[in-house]
């Protein structure tokens, strides 16, 4: 059992918000990938599932380069697929024992195959891997989110729990590190069938974290593991604790078994204008109005589309397309996000809520008090720059005060960095 | 990453969803609470009682219409809270008070301690025990029950009230401050719903009980001590004004400070003080140590590398 996180909240958790139902396959006909220049084919080029197109970007499916365009930033290179799935010739997996592979054979494997985190934390994860090694002694698989609606991670640990154990594998061969820890909801389906899976492995154990959000979030889940706090800002090592999404261990399996790059993920499509969930497994590049289409009958009018989860995403558009990191599209109706801006005007009517619940043991009513009266000093000594931003105390508001969000605007001036969150 | 995702990942987060829990519907869940002690009033009291309350949140409730209407702010009595500071200040009210007493409270509890200091959750007294001690000190006989228990157990004496008579109601005092078991289902339902913190009564009461019980005024411990919590405004008091959110603490600690704190004024009163009952200033008197206390017990504590940063 895992150490309870102070703080934090409990959301609806029945049989509609487990990532347990059936986890679909989409594949649309069209998808944009986004590249940063040194494109490696033409309009008109027949390209295949695997195969490199730019630097750290590999075409999903097999099909046709339909149209190369300059957006802000970079290329957007349109591929129209053939539906046949025909694989590259060129990927190469890797031909040795895990046991006999170097830590610089399983850094370059990662890296050739273009893998980021997968659970929302951008970056290369084989730098990540490279900045760590002989620093952490434990190495942990993130399924541990709770933000209501998203459970894409689920979803895929269910699918492929042997994918994730042994790319978790994959991990600490090549950091080095023997001990092994798969964060999963306690109570889950996946914490039982896990549990059962890893009885006999010496390296790998289930971690059962709380089932309250923010549980996934990196300092949650460090405190979940180690019963420490991470001091304000430090990076999770410092306690010993390397995290991955299990969405990357099953990205550096697969590149290890198949040399297959990272070209699909698992997206949640849901909200409450579904009436169940929807987890599906779909080519990056795969436009969000593709994906919507895919998941069938909407129950309600849709008055907002988020890129994430309901307390941590970003409003999008049906034209944005589904990237490495895209955990969830979450649909929402009038009943759901009305209440961000009803007509009630906001009061603080000192409740208590958001201090009870506040993981970072923080007064917001007290900062947003401070915020609100223009002394953003003393909100930043009363703690302000340690919200994580994880919109608790904008939740749980009965006055519906914007907390989270003056806390979030503080910061912005602040330059404070965003708080890696992997809910 | 491409720009497109900088951009994503620098976009403000913040929550789009809201806790169904609004300002008006906690004060509905108080309003819910507060009917079994107004049924208890009107059955024990008669139709005399029901005017009183309708007095009473009448007042409060134009009272704030007006201040608004006057000022020209947004309509404010849709969130319920001025009902309920109308119906709290009635239930101190014992059945022969005057209908200029219903009257003259609750305006002045909505208009000088509410609304003058910025409306709800801005005010520093509870607004119905303002309400309440503003017209005691105007009226003091008009607003005093007949034959209060606590009025004679300041005699040295035992009243001849039983406690079962106690726990029930069926004792002189305040229309909706007898029923003690009332009140109590009404705050266990409060507790429940999340609405008030099980500390602040729990500390008050149990400060009282304590206290009570080791110094029993040479008068047999268990009646006095049972006296003392069961007649009187105590659980009314305890459970509904020290409770007010907007003039108690937030933090857990500073909730069990805040009702121990009642709970000793309100002994000090009345072992000593002017006053047979004195929850009303015991927590008027704690309502001003409320920014004290949450200082005091902020749970935030700054730690060394934050200098680093
Ligand atoms: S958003 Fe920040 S202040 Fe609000 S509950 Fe979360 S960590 Fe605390
Ligand atoms: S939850 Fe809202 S009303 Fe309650 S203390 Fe916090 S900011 Fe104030």
């Amino acid at each position: 059992m895992a150490y309870v996180f102070r703080g934090g909240i409990m959301f609806r958790d029945d049989k509609t918000s487990r990532g347990e139902g059936d986890l679909h396959r989409f594949e649309p006909k069209k998808l944009v990938l986004y590249a940063g220049g040194d494109l490696q084919v033409d309009v008109g080029a027949r390209v295949l599932r695997g195969q490199p197109i730019a630097k750290g970007v590999f075409s999903p499916v097999s099909g046709t380069v339909a149209d190369i365009a300059d957006v802000p930033g970079g290329t957007s290179v349109t591929v129209e697929s053939d539906g046949e799935g025909a694989l590259f010739p060129g990927l190469v997996k890797m031909h040795k024992k895990l046991a006999e592979c170097s830590t610089e054979e399983i850094i370059g494997k990662i890296r050739d195959a273009g893998i980021v985190g997968m659970g929302g934390e951008t970056g290369s994860v084989a730098d990540r891997i490279a900045d760590v090694i002989g620093k952490a002694d434990v190495c942990i698989a993130d399924c541990a989110g709770r933000e209501p609606y998203v459970t894409c991670d689920m979803a895929a640990l269910l699918e492929r729990p042997a994918a994730v154990i042994n790319g978790l594998k994959i991990f600490l061969r090549a950091l080095g590190v023997r001990r092994g820890v798969i964060a999963v909801p306690e109570g889950s389906a996946a914490a039982k069938k896990l549990t059962e899976m890893t009885k006999n492995s010496g390296m790998i154990s289930v971690l059962a974290t709380s089932r309250k959000y923010p549980a996934g979030d990196e300092r949650r889940l460090v405190y979940s593991y180690t019963g420490r706090e991470l001091a304000h800002g430090a990076d999770t090592v410092s306690l010993g604790c390397v995290i991955f999404n299990i969405q990357t261990c099953i990205a550096v399996y697969d590149a290890f078994v198949s040399g297959l790059p990272c070209v699909s993920r698992v997206v949640t499509v849901g909200g409450d204008c579904f009436t169940g969930e929807y987890n599906v497994d779909v080519p990056i590049g795969t436009s969000f109005g593709d994906l919507i289409d895919a998941a069938g009958e909407m129950c309600a009018e849709p008055v907002l589309m988020l890129n994430g989860g309901p307390l941590r995403g970003i409003p999008c558009g049906a034209d944005g397309t589904v990237g490495k990191t895209t955990r969830a599209i979450l649909l929402l109706s009038e009943k759901t996000a009305g209440g961000s801006d009803t007509d009630i005007s906001p009061v603080c009517i000192r409740c208590g809520r958001c201090v009870t619940h506040c993981p970072e043991r923080l007064m917001p009513n007290r900062i947003y008090d401070l915020i609100r009266d223009g002394k953003t000093e003393e909100a930043v000594a009363a703690g302000a720059l340690h919200c994580v931003g994880c919109g608790i105390c904008s939740y749980i508001c009965p006055g519906k005060a914007p907390v989270t969000e003056l806390i979030a605007g503080l910061k912005a001036k602040n330059n404070s960095p965003e708080v890696t969150d992997h809910d | 990453m491409t720009d497109r995702e900088a951009m994503a990942s620098s976009a403000v987060h913040t929550p789009y969803v809201r806790h169904a829990d609004t300002v008006r519907s906690m004060m509905f869940d108080v309003l819910i609470a507060l009917i079994p002690a107004l049924i208890w009033a009107v059955h024990s009291f008669g139709a005399r009682a029901v005017s009183i309350m309708a007095v009473s949140v009448v007042s409060a409730v134009l009272s704030e219409t007006a201040f608004n209407f006057f000022t020209k702010r947004r309509v404010t009595v849709d969130d319920l809270s001025a009902v309920v500071t109308g119906l709290l200040f009635s239930f101190l009210l014992p059945v022969t008070s005057p209908l200029y007493t219903a009257l003259l409270g609750p305006a002045f509890a909505i208009l000088i301690v509410k609304c003058a200091f910025g409306g709800i959750g801005s005010n520093i007294l509870n607004p119905a025990l303002t309400g309440f001690v503003f017209v005691k000190l105007c009226f003091p006989s008009a607003v005093t029950a007949a034959g209060d228990p606590l009025a004679v157990l300041k005699t040295g004496e035992l009243p001849d009230a039983s406690l079962f008579d106690m726990l029930v109601g069926n004792i002189p005092g305040g229309i909706g401050e007898v029923s003690t078991l009332l009140l109590f289902a009404g705050g266990a339902y409060l507790v429940v719903r999340g609405v008030i913190d099980w500390r602040i009564p729990t500390a008050f009461i149990g400060t009282v009980a304590v206290v009570t019980l080791l110094f029993p005024n040479n008068i047999n411990g268990l009646s006095f001590m049972g006296c003392e919590l069961l007649s009187g405004s105590l659980f009314l008091t305890a459970i509904f004004m020290a409770t007010d959110p907007v003039t108690s603490p937030v933090t857990g600690i500073g909730r069990l400070i805040f009702g121990a704190v009642c709970g000793l004024l309100t002994l000090l009163i009345r072992y000593f003080g002017f006053d047979a009952d004195g929850t009303a200033y015991a927590i008027l008197t704690a309502n001003l140590l409320t920014g004290l206390l949450d200082r005091v017990t902020a749970p935030f504590v700054a730690t060394a590398n934050d200098d680093a940063r």
